[in-house]
């Protein structure tokens, strides 16, 4: 087991056990990456609360990790179904706009032109294209371990990734 | 845009930060942490106090149920039937007397 995934099975291990110390530096070591996953999916402001309620459904659910899973991932997974609970919800009330999507549109900060352009790239791929995307190709994580985390088949995950760099590749050229 | 640009561009741009840890966003998921703890302990311990209640209450309605089956009280209830107002009265102080002792202790 690499150091650094045994220090989480630690720390995992003594939160479970009630340590909110030991589970302090769990979201010290995750929340920007857990952040910044969330971020490209459903923009800044709701990433944090939905990374929130993420690291809580954690602390409340840590009895039952697994150690044979990473932290890091176990929890992406937490994050990315209260994101697709959250879309599912904003639906069902009527408002379809895509918050990523709005960010691009209200993107003001000055940025190197082809970043800029992705950024608008991206906002127009499917959540599950773009989340496929984000995991395999900004956070590094393998197409298994990224299939776990979106509950896909592996199939299914490599497809997407597949097709949201086609639509990046068109929309950039 | 070839290939390789694109998963350059794509691995520099959705790469996650490698700034330190926010610690405002540490200390607000700490204090949802304690919040949700304080919650848990309250629900737990009114969850427990329900069911002692409950329990008590239903020993207590069958002692007196049984009582009342007795043949000398049964006729003191027919010509008095005051005497179970009284009786549950009586009670209801008892268990509020109870109730504020343990509270004090508590």
């Amino acid at each position: 087991m690499p150091p650094e995934r045994d220090a989480d099975a630690v720390l995992c291990r003594r939160a479970a056990g009630g340590d909110r110390g030991a589970f302090r530096l769990l979201v010290e070591t995750h929340e920007r990456r857990l952040r910044a996953f969330l971020g490209q999916l459903a923009g800044p402001d709701l990433a944090d609360e939905l990374a929130q309620e993420a690291f809580l459904k954690a602390w409340q659910s840590l009895a039952a990790f697994r150690e044979e899973a990473k932290f890091s991932s176990w929890l992406c997974a937490i994050g990315w179904r209260l994101f697709v609970d959250h879309k599912r919800r904003e639906r069902s009330e009527g408002r379809k706009r895509d918050a990523a999507a709005e960010l691009a549109e209200r993107e003001q900060a000055p940025a190197a032109g082809s970043r800029l352009d992705l950024a608008r790239a991206l906002a127009r791929l499917e959540p599950v294209e773009r989340a496929a995307l984000v995991l395999c190709d900004g956070h590094g994580w393998s197409h298994e371990e990224a299939a776990v985390i979106l509950r896909l088949p592996l199939g299914t995950l490599k497809g997407n990734v597949r097709r949201a760099k086609q639509k990046c590749r068109e929309y950039l050229r | 845009m070839d290939d390789n640009e694109l998963d350059i561009l794509l691995s520099e741009a959705l790469a996650p930060p490698q700034s330190p840890a926010d610690r405002g966003f540490v200390l607000r998921v700490e204090r949802a942490v304690a919040e949700e703890e304080r919650y848990r302990k309250w629900r737990a311990a009114f969850l427990r106090q329900l069911v002692s209640e409950t329990l008590a209450l239903a020993a207590v309605g069958g002692s007196f149920a049984f009582i009342a089956q007795v043949p000398a009280v049964e006729a003191a209830l027919t010509e008095a039937p005051g005497l179970i107002w009284a009786a549950l009265v009586l009670l209801l102080l008892v268990w509020a007397l109870m109730r504020g002792r343990v509270n004090v202790l508590a």
